[in-house]
């Protein structure tokens, strides 16, 4: 029967958000609890025509086709209640906003100038479903949820989406920007400054000096280069362990806030779980562990895997 | 449960050609079934129609019965008419030869002429003259001849004379 359907009244979803610059997308069939990826793309940022392209080209064929993002943007925020009042305590005005009540609990919401400006980014994309990240963060841990708050992050390159969660309620929720790490800026300036200052004098050598394609072989380059592209490995490395300390901080300065914030029910946290779009490394999870003396995870996270669950139920019949 | 920011509009199931092509079966259902009931009614009025004409054939077919045997009584009618007129014809034609029979002497006062025969009243000079002018033609049309003449005061005769049957059966003269 559902193969019958799908032949004849198929049902589909076009799934993407954004990483980074690029544009990750999928196409699927809606089926009763997920949707069945058939195609998935990356997208370059600047050709995100192609993306419109792709979606005429599925509606063509496929009609009833949703499209459904993730909304990354900065200015959202989730609230631990659902009522009105919980607007007017944290001071947020109603008519600039478009909020949704999730479970009758709690609630997110996000300006309506940035879904405008997010919906004229993809000209061209008639959007059906735009989901926070605290939502997708919300689905993805519940059944992660105990009677305890627990703090979950969803870490995108740069952001971190933080939430603290108890089975019963959310209780607190914070973007936070994660500055990237600037040391290979650093060294390629110092690089930069050592071409500024040459170590010999080419006027002094005189004639004596040789052109360069008399005396060295292209092999000899090579083993000068070598150690070059070590440094550069090496920069990563401390670009990331300088990103995760980054972010370790900012974590810390959130649960920080958290316990201070009087706006917020007060309840103490034990456990923290990250999400990861990207790929941080397990020395965050060690930072935890051994400077908050926290229980810490990292899971890897796929926004469209827990868009295509939240798809097929928004869309059932 | 809402998840989403914005909530998806109602979407068509049916891609724009298969649209058309539903457009064009819907319409050409239509068409068929306005049809086929166009064809039901038509039927059914001509059903009605074949009952009444039924009707009106075995009413004429009644007529035709009725005017032909009107007809044969007119053609008979007409038969009897001819057979009168031819009939008459030949006694006016009998009547007037009848008149040229009789000669300038005799004078007839009275003629009867009926079936049976011919009676004729007369007055005449003479038996003579009414004998050979008059018997004589008249015993060649009739086979019985019966005269009696009645003398008058001036010398002349009355007669009465009747012609029966045919001319076979010769004549008889009575005073």
């Amino acid at each position: 029967m559902g193969k019958l359907r799908r032949y004849f009244w198929p049902k589909t979803a076009l799934l993407f958000y954004l990483d980074g610059e690029r544009i990750e997308a999928a196409f699927g069939y809606i089926e009763a609890g997920g949707v069945e990826i058939q195609e998935r793309r990356t997208i370059a940022i600047e050709k995100e025509r192609e993306l419109g392209e792709w979606l005429e080209e599925i509606r063509r064929t496929y009609p009833k086709t949703y499209v459904s993002a993730m909304l990354d943007t900065i200015n959202q925020r989730a609230l631990p209640a659902c009522s009105k009042t919980s607007f007017e305590h944290f001071g947020v005005d109603t008519s600039l906003v478009r909020s949704v009540c999730i479970d009758e609990s709690w609630l997110v919401y996000t300006s309506l100038a940035e879904i405008k400006r997010f919906e004229q980014k993809f000209k061209g994309v008639d959007f059906d479903l735009l989901y926070s990240p605290f939502v997708l963060l919300y689905r993805r841990c519940r059944p992660l949820l105990e009677a305890r708050p627990g703090l979950f992050a969803l870490h995108r390159n740069g952001t971190l989406f933080l939430a603290v969660f108890s089975k019963e309620r959310m209780w607190y929720a914070q973007i936070l920007p994660v500055a990237n790490g600037d040391v290979k800026e650093e060294m390629m300036d110092e690089e930069y400054d050592g071409f500024e200052e040459p170590v010999f004098d080419l006027e002094e050598i005189g004639e004596d000096v040789e052109p360069v394609g008399d005396i060295d072989m292209p092999g000899d380059f090579k083993e000068e280069f070598e150690p070059k592209e070590h440094g550069v490995e090496d920069v990563s490395a401390l670009e990331l362990l300088e990103y995760n300390f980054n972010l370790f901080e900012e974590i810390k300065d959130a649960i920080a806030r958290f316990y201070h914030d009087d706006r917020y029910p007060k309840e103490f946290i034990e456990k923290v779980t990250i999400f990861d779009m990207n790929d941080l490394s397990s020395d965050l999870v060690r930072y935890i562990e051994d400077e908050l003396f926290m229980e810490a995870s990292l899971y890897g996270f796929d926004p469209i895997e827990t868009m295509a669950e939240l798809v097929a139920e928004e869309t059932e019949d | 449960m809402r998840y989403s920011f914005i909530h998806p509009g109602a979407k068509s199931g049916i891609d724009p050609e298969s649209r058309i092509l539903a457009v064009f079966l819907v319409v050409t259902l239509l068409l068929i079934s306005g049809f086929s009931a166009f064809v039901l009614l038509k039927k059914r009025s001509m059903q009605h129609e074949i009952v009444s004409m039924r009707e009106q054939i075995r009413q004429l077919q009644s007529n035709g019965a009725r005017f032909e045997k009107e007809i044969e009584r007119i053609e008979k009618l007409a038969r009897k008419y001819e057979t009168i007129s031819t009939g008459n014809t030949l006694l006016k034609e009998s009547i007037q030869n009848l008149f040229d029979l009789v000669p300038d002497q005799i004078t007839l006062t009275k003629v009867t002429l009926d079936r049976n025969g011919l009676v004729l009243y007369g007055v005449t000079p003479s038996k003579e003259v009414y004998n050979y002018l008059l018997l004589a033609p008249l015993k060649s049309v009739f086979q019985r001849n019966v005269t009696t003449f009645y003398p008058l005061k001036n010398g002349w005769w009355r007669f009465v004379s009747v012609n029966e049957g045919s001319i076979e059966t010769g004549s008889e003269v009575e005073e």
